[in-house]
């Protein structure tokens, strides 16, 4: 790390300090909150997940036999890294053009991603249920239009889960990628077009490569964020879109098996981890290590 | 900016379609709005769309039964300061992580990040013990401190995916010219990562507002949050009162929105271009 | 590089709003605990919370002069209080099913039986821990749009239907109501058959929507989204009196029931039994049933009812079946994970 002396200009002379020092500093405030208020309680929960009832693999045991829950998890990963995918193509577009857009049209686009955000996903769920009602709108639509004879029953369906899963996630990923790609130089593309590109080939080679960091992390947060997810499929979805949320809160809830509700956090969490920490270095990779000021 | 390059009319055509896109997209997000409207005004008790008849009668029920105000209050007094810390926090450990070159970096930024995947109940679970210790369970504190502990990942993402685009070059430019480490944070850093930490703190307070299980442990008998009243009516049957509700919070976020864009208006003379 | 003005602004507004947030949570404080003249009641909220605030704490206010406050039941919350040794409620009511596990899990006090009026209650509603205090039904209803003549009457006739069937996502009832199809009787449900319970569903899994929540499977109904299925006739009763096309019958129905209990360790234990016994006297129970459309655990309600009144209300009898929550109690946890195992296949 740059090490800077003040010899610079020989008038005062501060002790040496490191650019990297300072922001480790930077790290105690919140590594205390954590520490305190997520750690603690989370290791707490690990312990019980081993302890409760008895000491002993009991609740793992359980878990891995045979239960609806290892084919509850494969689901909810399933489920989440589509609902992932599907949210990334639709947000990127979007994302693009408020990243580029005039301030106007900026805060138009900001606006309409916004007001969804802060209206329950209750009751967004519910507004996706009339719409894909037997007589909601859409079957009204395509029935008038003559698209199809009869109305489709799309609740409970892939169709009406993943999109309405989508809608409630993609705020969460158009804002991500809306900040990393609005610190991208306009300049670049401008560049690469002078020097013969078509604007086609600048997104591709210039664009796409810089607003990675961006859509790693509207990825990874969209991904952690479905794994916790149960309205949504619950109200959409059939048998089929069992999350393990849903166990979850079920077994620490009415069942009050805590020890087992632990367990099952605990996988999900060893599995989460394990993704993020693979994001994490496939991201410091896509920098080019031009992040870490090396 | 450089020299204005005219592109042929097919590429023309080419951000014409993005255009389209875009729009369609954006009908998709607002679409459930345009649903929830006519229903807050529908004259039947129960939900039914298209409504057959008009009546206010869902607006008057929520403005005569004081829980709703008691509930919004409460949301806003539990999510406006949970957002606050969890901007400062997420940011604090964003750039830490992100220019601190440290070696585990990966396995705190799962650390950091966790919380957003764990059912809240389980984290309750965890948490309650130790509010009882620190005594927060009386005020609203505790559930501040529930809500700020799954704030901070989305700051903490927001802002790192923000600084990934930048080297840390104009901050190594500051200090060479004699700035401290505070004066190149606040006046170099922040300013270019503000978009990030402004983004991490409405996903935060969002996240908040629509939050369940962590409120209704950690605060006190009596005190109802939002999500809380709308969650009783998934026990009966849907009155077009959530209807109401939600249409509610739509236009008070419109004049939010609307005030933060006059507030950027003034303001947007003194913003520092990252970059140039 | 930011001049003076904007700074300014946003400096002041940060402080501004920090010290305003301060002031409103340290004044905001909502402990009711340590405020004599109050005692807390945890409840399932919503229409539920009204009737007792109608049959019940106005009642007691009266009589005691002490307000109650209400709050949410979640049973995690429960467990995590008497497990630190901080219980905060009086009182609570659930669910029947559930509340008998929280005493399994010792979890209630003992309740004073001297102060119910036993001849009174319906066999099977008195508890060491807990006491029933309504009965609500678990029944076929249908659109009556869809459904324009011959609706089921009974779940054989339900599971005949052409058309699709909502059914609760859970096995409490379900595996009931899916044996009574298949022909076993009233009197021979329990111990639950579970793999012919599954047997049954499986001819209809096609058919089947399945609801999470009250709310959603009555909106099912309501809508025509399918054409009947099972539902607590508390959430059809006031649609159907408000005009949704949605009817239903009590015939061979599953009685649940809410349940009130003590939390170990209420910090007025003494005075809670006082309120639980009120709760399940008659005069409460009858006004309790004038706003819910739930039947009394207390037979002399009934006699302080009309007839119209009365007519609606389940109550006990051979045409339906309480649901057993000892068997549930036992047995739920394997029955639940085995039914999330069918649901998944």
């Amino acid at each position: 790390m740059a090490r800077i002396n003040s010899d610079m200009g020989g008038a005062r002379k501060p002790a040496p300090w490191s650019v990297a020092d300072f922001y480790r500093l930077l790290a105690a405030p919140p590594a205390l909150v954590l520490a305190l208020f997520f750690v603690l309680p989370i290791l707490g929960v690990i312990w019980r997940g081993f302890s409760d009832p008895a000491p002993g693999l009991t609740n793992y045991r359980r878990l891995f036999a045979d239960g609806p829950y290892v084919q509850s998890l494969w689901l909810t990963v399933t489920t989440a890294l589509l609902v992932t995918v599907l949210c990334l193509i639709t947000a990127y577009p979007v994302a693009y053009m408020m990243a580029r857009a005039r301030n106007s049209v900026q805060q138009l686009i900001g606006a309409l991603v916004i007001i969804p955000l802060w209206t329950s996903v209750v009751i967004r769920s519910y507004a996706w249920m009339v719409v894909f009602q037997r007589r909601g709108i859409l079957n009204q639509a395509l029935t008038a239009t003559g698209l199809v004879d009869a109305p489709i029953h799309f609740i409970p369906g892939n169709v009406a889960v993943y999109v309405g899963m989508v809608h409630i996630m993609l705020p969460f990923m158009i804002l991500p990628l809306v900040a990393n790609m609005r610190s991208i130089d306009g300049r670049l593309l401008a560049a690469a077009g002078i020097l013969g590109a078509t604007p086609v080939q600048g997104f591709l080679r210039v664009f796409l490569p810089l607003s990675m960091p961006g859509i790693l992390a509207g990825s990874a947060l969209v991904f952690m964020l479905s794994l916790g997810f149960y309205i949504t499929p619950a109200l959409l979805g059939g048998p089929r879109h069992m999350m393990a949320a849903v166990l979850i809160e079920d077994q620490a809830n009415r069942q009050l098996d805590w020890g087992l509700a632990s367990a099952l956090a605990t996988v999900l969490l060893v599995l989460t981890v394990t993704v993020y920490s693979v994001y994490v270095r496939l991201s410091s990779r896509v920098d080019g290590g031009l992040a870490h000021g090396r | 900016m450089g020299a204005e390059l005219r592109f042929p009319l097919r590429y023309r055509i080419g951000g014409l379609a993005l255009a389209l896109l875009v729009t369609l997209i954006l009908a998709y997000l607002i679409l459930p709005q345009f649903i929830i409207l006519p229903l807050s005004f529908s004259d039947r008790s129960y939900l039914s769309f298209p409504p057959t008849g008009w009546s206010t009668e869902w607006y008057r029920k929520i403005a005569e039964n004081p829980s709703w105000g008691e509930a919004t209050a409460n949301s806003l007094i539990i999510g406006i300061p949970a957002a606050f810390l969890s901007m400062i926090f997420g940011t604090l450990a964003a750039l830490s992580i992100g220019r601190g070159s440290w070696r585990s970096a990966g396995l705190m930024s799962a650390v950091v990040v966790a919380p957003i995947m764990l059912p809240h109940v389980i984290l309750a679970i965890g948490l309650y013990p130790i509010m009882i210790r620190l005594n927060f369970l009386g005020t609203h504190l505790a559930a501040i401190t529930g809500h700020t502990v799954i704030g901070i990942p989305l700051v903490f993402i927001t802002v790192k995916a923000v600084l990934a685009g930048q080297n840390g070059s104009l901050e190594l430019a500051a200090m060479t010219l004699g700035a401290n480490p505070w004066q190149t944070f606040w006046r170099v850093t922040f300013p270019m990562i503000r978009i990030g930490v402004i983004l991490g703190g409405i996903l935060a307070f969002a996240s908040s507002f629509d939050e369940l299980m962590l409120s209704l442990f950690l605060t006190g008998a009596g005190t109802r949050t939002l999500p809380k009243l709308i969650w009783e009516q998934l026990n009966e049957f849907l009155t077009p009162t959530i209807a109401a509700v939600a249409t509610l919070i739509f236009a008070f976020t419109l004049v939010l929105l609307a005030i933060a864009s006059g507030l950027r208006g003034l303001g947007s003379r003194y913003q520092v271009k990252s970059h140039g | 590089m930011d001049k003076g003005f904007s700074r300014f602004n946003r400096r002041e507004f940060i402080a501004g709003a920090g010290a305003g947030t301060l002031a409103l949570i340290t004044g905001l404080s909502s402990t009711a605990l340590a405020q004599a003249g109050r005692m807390i009641m945890a409840t399932g909220g919503g229409a539920l919370e009204d009737a007792y605030r109608k049959a019940v704490f106005s009642v007691w206010k009266e009589k005691t002069g002490i307000d109650i406050i209400t709050t949410s039941n979640e049973g995690a919350r429960l467990k995590a209080m008497v497990e630190q040794g901080k219980t905060e409620w009086d009182v609570l009511q659930g669910a029947a099913e559930e509340v008998i596990v929280f005493a399994r899990q010792g979890l209630l006090e003992k309740l004073d039986a001297s102060k119910f009026d036993k001849g009174q209650m319906f066999p099977g509603t008195v508890h060491e821990h807990f006491i029933l205090t309504d009965f609500a039904a678990y029944c076929i209803a249908w659109n009556k749009q869809n459904v324009k003549a011959n609706p089921p009457q009974n779940w054989k006739e339900l599971w005949a239907l052409n058309g699709r069937i909502a059914l609760w996502k859970r096995p409490f009832q379900t595996l009931e109501v899916a044996l009574l199809a298949d022909g076993v009787e009233l009197k021979d449900l329990y111990p639950l058959d579970v793999e012919r319970a599954l047997k049954s569903l499986d001819k209809i899994k096609s058919k089947i929507v399945w609801w999470a929540r009250g709310a959603q499977g009555a909106q099912l109904l309501i809508d025509g989204e399918v054409e009947a299925g099972a539902i607590w006739n508390g959430r059809v009763h006031a649609p159907k009196l408000s005009g949704a096309p949605v009817d239903f019958t009590l015939n061979q129905s599953i009685l649940v029931s809410d349940a009130w209990a003590i939390p170990k360790g209420a910090p007025n234990a003494a005075k809670a039994q006082d309120l639980v016994a009120l709760g399940s006297m008659a005069a409460a129970q009858a006004e309790f049933a004038k706003h819910l459309p739930y039947g009394p655990a207390n037979k002399g309600a009934l006699a302080l009812l009309g007839p119209e009144i009365k007519a609606v209300l389940p109550q006990p009898s051979e045409t339906n079946r309480i649901l057993d929550i000892e068997y549930w109690a036992t047995n739920g946890a394997a029955v639940n994970d085995r039914f999330n195992k069918w649901l998944l296949a």
